[in-house]
């Protein structure tokens, strides 16, 4: 009941700062590297927590080009303008520090919650809510922009909690927000696809009746849920995978790929315009690159991908096309390594009971 | 068909069957361990190597793209039939312009020991020919 209650709590806090989440807001990415910081005395008064909430978010460092910088307490503010102006990105508030996670937003010029001098009665529970990207500039009179609660109906905050609330931060809304998912049923979004509708996503909530648990657990980021941090927050120099065999016999059909699509990534929203190119010569706008090579040679293969923020990402691969004998050569010189490396596994595949 | 054509064929069909008994063994392990694994420290990422090296204590493949500034996944040749049979897919995906899917886990930087630094490296749990 107690859960329950929480989990209402939470849902309806949420809809406050009209925050959605694992498809894309629409509302902007961050820049790299994204400073975080704690409000108040979080740093002194609950060490272990903020640590663990660090160790938690760093999953999505470790699944694609995003950079959290920790700085520490969240500094004073340097105000502009008449204005508060607080410094790092996102700026984290949690429950018993000196700060009240609760109420108005402290800051003057603070915009959130009906706005200074004009409070809406928001932000009166201990429901988790985060900002958008494109929010860091009207809200920086604000002390914190990702409010984060502690589960206390739980032993431990939930790995996936803290994933999601970073996800909002991140450019990410509710995956259960889609008009594609089945639990609990459609929702209204229907743009901003970046994968397929998954339920093992950080960005879900928690639907025990379908057997969801979202961000009720501590399963972490799922498959999705990288690719999606990867799109929107790409490799330095934004290269451009190109997927599929690269060898071939002449005559032999090519089907490449770009690696996002490989990996799940909805083309329809993700890619805005596709271009492949064969020694410099545009072949196809089509998503995959489906060619037969049909005499001997070196085809420098370039695509170039436009995503929905407009940016480009560019990749280029060798394909060698050879004849029939060629190819039974290279095969004949693999066999020639391979048996020899081999040697060893045999041992281990038999000795493994495999075979 | 003459002597050359036998042997070559012989050799073909040898290979294939080597290299479909290591994938199936990769595969295996894979099965195997899923279910225990800890979900949040397995990453996947498709691999289309462009090197693959051998050196003192291990081998290593590097991918086109990186992941996270990851673009070098390794293996210690201290286990020397694990080590044989990632680096037989590797060179094959390698020669034969084949994709590979490398399963690792971003958070484990221990392959420092080896030589596989911190920032642009990690151990391949397993791997698999696309």
């Amino acid at each position: 009941m107690k859960r329950l209650l929480f989990g209402l709590l939470f849902g309806a806090l949420l809809a406050v700062p009209s925050a959605h989440a694992g498809l894309y807001w629409n509302q902007g990415v961050r820049s790299t590297p994204i400073t975080v910081c704690f409000v108040g005395n979080a740093l002194t008064a609950r060490p272990d927590r903020v640590a663990q909430i660090l160790d938690y978010i760093n999953g999505y460092g470790l699944a694609a080009n995003i950079q959290f910088q920790f700085i520490g307490t969240c500094p004073a503010s340097v105000p502009q303008g008449g204005m508060d102006w607080f410094g790092g990105d996102i700026r984290v508030v949690i429950p018993a520090i000196d700060v009240s996670g609760t109420g108005m937003v402290p800051g003057l010029g603070c915009p959130m919650f009906g706005g200074a001098g004009a409070y809406n009665g928001g932000n009166d529970g201990w429901g988790s809510w985060s900002n958008a990207p494109d929010d860091l500039l009207p809200n920086r009179p604000c002390r914190y922009n990702l409010k984060l609660g502690d589960d206390p109906w739980n032993d431990t905050p939930y790995r996936n909690h803290a994933l999601h609330e970073f996800g909002h931060a991140l450019g990410l809304s509710h995956e259960h927000a889609r008009a594609d998912a089945t639990c609990p049923g459609p929702g209204g979004v229907s743009f901003g696809y970046l994968t397929p509708y998954d339920t093992q996503s950080v960005m879900h909530y928690q639907f025990l009746s379908c057997g969801v648990d979202g961000n009720y657990a501590n399963t972490g980021l799922s498959v999705w849920d990288r690719l999606s941090a990867r799109i929107l927050y790409p490799e330095v120099g934004r290269p451009a995978q190109i997927v599929g065999k690269k060898t071939l016999v002449s005559g032999e059909t090519a089907n490449l790929r770009f690696g996002w699509r490989v990996e799940g990534a909805y083309m329809p929203f993700v890619a805005t315009a596709m271009e492949w190119r064969v020694d410099g010569v545009v072949v196809s706008t089509a998503i995959d690159l489906v060619r037969v090579f049909a005499s001997p040679g070196n085809f420098n293969v370039a695509l170039k991908v436009t995503d929905f923020l407009g940016r480009q990402h560019n990749g280029s691969a060798l394909v060698r096309v050879i004849s029939p004998a060629q190819m039974a050569g290279v095969y004949g010189t693999l066999a020639t390594i391979n048996s020899k490396l081999m040697w060893h596994a045999d041992y281990a595949i038999f000795a493994n009971g495999f075979e | 068909m003459n002597h050359s054509h036998i042997v070559r064929t012989a050799v073909v069909f040898g290979l294939l069957a080597v290299l479909a008994a290591a994938v199936r063994v990769e595969a295996q392990n894979l099965s195997g361990n899923l279910s225990s694994v800890d979900a949040p420290n397995l990453n996947t990422t498709i691999c289309t190597p462009i090197v693959v090296g051998e050196f003192n204590n291990r081998i290593h493949v590097r991918c086109s793209v990186p992941v996270s500034g990851i673009v070098y996944f390794a293996v210690a040749t201290s286990d020397a039939n694990r080590a044989a049979r990632h680096l037989a897919l590797w060179s094959t995906a390698l020669v034969t312009g084949r994709d590979l899917r490398i399963y690792y886990d971003p958070a484990n930087t221990s392959g420092v020991s080896i030589g596989c630094g911190a920032s642009d490296c990690r151990l391949a749990d397993w791997s698999e020919l696309l």
